[in-house]
């Protein structure tokens, strides 16, 4: 059964320099090898990880399967993070995206994704409707900074972090050149970046 | 760089001939280099403080980016498959070195991460803002764990595979028991002990919840007419029947034992004829105390 979660208003705050607290010290646990913290850190972020890597691979059995490789890899390195260095919510999305992105790469089978499922991947990550409060200030930050790109910018990222293409992939759908597309990715983020007031 | 105007022409044919890292920020944070790209810009990065810089915040923006994605709920046979595997995998060790060589960024092979060669070099006594940069650059497990996730990948799909066949509502149970136990705050686990036949066994317990499960890591498949059989055994050798644990062609099987677990009993596995047996009768394969 798939259903949206709403989202614990304490497991997740913001990135950036505001970060999950409940989720760093959680990892910080599970770095020590303490099963029940992975367990909470699991109940509190799975449905972000396996939300994204079903956005990207679309079919559920597949993203569990992701999703349970991602898990595997905090067990295994949580004591490679460092709570000082960046939020858990980021490390662990990060790696989720990784992970899709490798499993997309790797199958031949989504080579034949059709054209047709990129295309509606411009727009509507933001479409549906959503049942908590926090998320939807959270698409509408997004979409509101998405606004700002230009149109091939915005196409671009979309298409690269919502739906996995790779730049040379983005660079056929859009008729533009490799390099255009590499240019167009990196202003877009900047400007994300920018627009979203992300600091290191 | 980071106060770039996004409009800011930039010139594409520069960036296709020279493949300049600098441009490449964007369609790295965002997965969208191919292979050698990708370790290309990883070999690159170590050499301009400004395009790390950049990469750790754009991390951060793509992580925003997957923040605004609806949730899905797992479902609850994953979350028990997740807790029996970690019970059984180990961690590895916090990195020797925050800071690290280029050239062992390049390797990126797991024997290499914890070389002690690493650990001494610092060589051009970065800042603090290179610093953190790069300790949290090599603090992310990229490709050094490509092995570890291939490995995985296997058991992973046999143990989904196993469960989506049967989602029975014994397998429900048994599953959600399972998560109960390993999420428990008094939960223990025996380290992976020798199988006498081959593969190891994992016992996990939680006395607050008088519970206690076998996880069984690469025994041997039984033929049709034979099966594992869990027992406690009390101080006074006596085995009381805790279920039956059928092989399959997965790498792992376990079970939540029926009955109740208490510190002083032991669990022992034993090969029966199919259907079970009341007492033992073979001698047991593997026996973990409950201690």
């Amino acid at each position: 059964m798939l259903k949206l979660v709403p989202r614990d208003p304490d497991s997740n705050q913001e990135l950036g320099s505001a970060l999950p607290v409940t989720q760093d010290d959680l990892l910080g646990r599970v770095a020590t090898g303490d099963q029940a913290a992975f367990a909470e850190l699991y109940d509190q972020i799975s449905p972000r990880v396996l939300g994204l890597i079903r956005r990207l691979l679309k079919d559920h059995a597949q993203s569990e399967e992701v999703t349970q490789e991602v898990f595997l890899e905090i067990w295994q390195n949580a004591a490679r993070y460092d709570a000082s260095k960046g939020g858990a919510s980021t490390w662990i999305l990060t790696m989720a995206h990784r992970r899709a992105v490798d499993r997309i790469r790797a199958s031949q089978s989504s080579r034949d994704r059709d054209t047709k499922v990129g295309i509606r991947d411009y727009n509507p990550a933001y479409d549906s409707v959503t049942e908590s409060v926090e998320i939807k200030i959270e698409h509408e930050r997004v979409e509101k900074a998405m606004s700002r790109l230009t149109e091939l910018q915005r196409q671009a990222v979309t298409l690269a972090y919502y739906g996995g293409y790779s730049h040379s992939e983005v660079a056929t759908m859009l008729s533009v050149p490799i390099g255009t597309v590499k240019t167009r990715l990196r202003d877009g983020m900047i400007r994300l970046r920018d627009e979203m007031g992300v600091a290191s | 760089m980071s106060n770039d105007s996004p409009d800011e022409p930039l010139n594409p044919e520069t960036s296709t001939s020279t493949n300049d890292p600098a441009l490449n920020t964007g369609a790295y944070v965002l997965n969208a280099l191919d292979a050698h790209e990708r370790i290309e810009f990883e070999t690159q990065l170590g050499e301009s403080e400004a395009i790390r810089n950049e990469v750790t915040e754009l991390t951060d923006t793509a992580a925003l980016l997957g923040l605004a994605v609806e949730p899905v709920q797992p479902s609850a046979t994953l979350k028990a498959n997740i807790m029996s595997m970690i019970a059984s995998t180990p961690q590895l060790p916090r990195e020797v070195a925050p800071v690290r060589t280029l050239q062992s960024v390049a390797s990126l092979a797991p024997e290499a991460v914890d070389a002690p060669a690493a650990s001494a070099e610092t060589p051009d006594a970065p800042t603090a803002v290179t610093r953190k940069a790069q300790a949290r650059w090599f603090s992310r497990p990229v490709a050094a764990l490509t092995a570890v996730a291939a490995a995985v990948a296997i058991i992973v799909s046999g143990g989904l595979i196993a469960n989506s066949l049967s989602s029975s509502n014994f397998q429900q149970q048994q599953a959600s028991q399972l998560a109960a136990i390993t999420s428990s705050a008094d939960m223990q686990q025996a380290a992976p002990t020798p199988v006498s036949t081959g593969g190891t066994a994992t016992l996990v317990w939680s006395e607050d919840l008088g519970k206690s499960a076998m996880i069984l890591n690469g025994v041997k498949s039984l033929p049709d007419n034979k099966t594992y059989e869990l027992w406690y055994i009390d101080a006074a050798g006596a085995a009381t029947s805790a279920g039956l644990l059928d092989s399959d062609s997965s790498d792992k099987i376990w079970r939540v034992l029926d009955g109740t677990a208490s510190a002083g009993l032991t669990v022992g596995v034993t090969v029966e004829p199919n259907g079970g047996s009341d007492a033992p009768t073979t001698a047991p394969i593997v026996a973990i105390p409950v201690a």
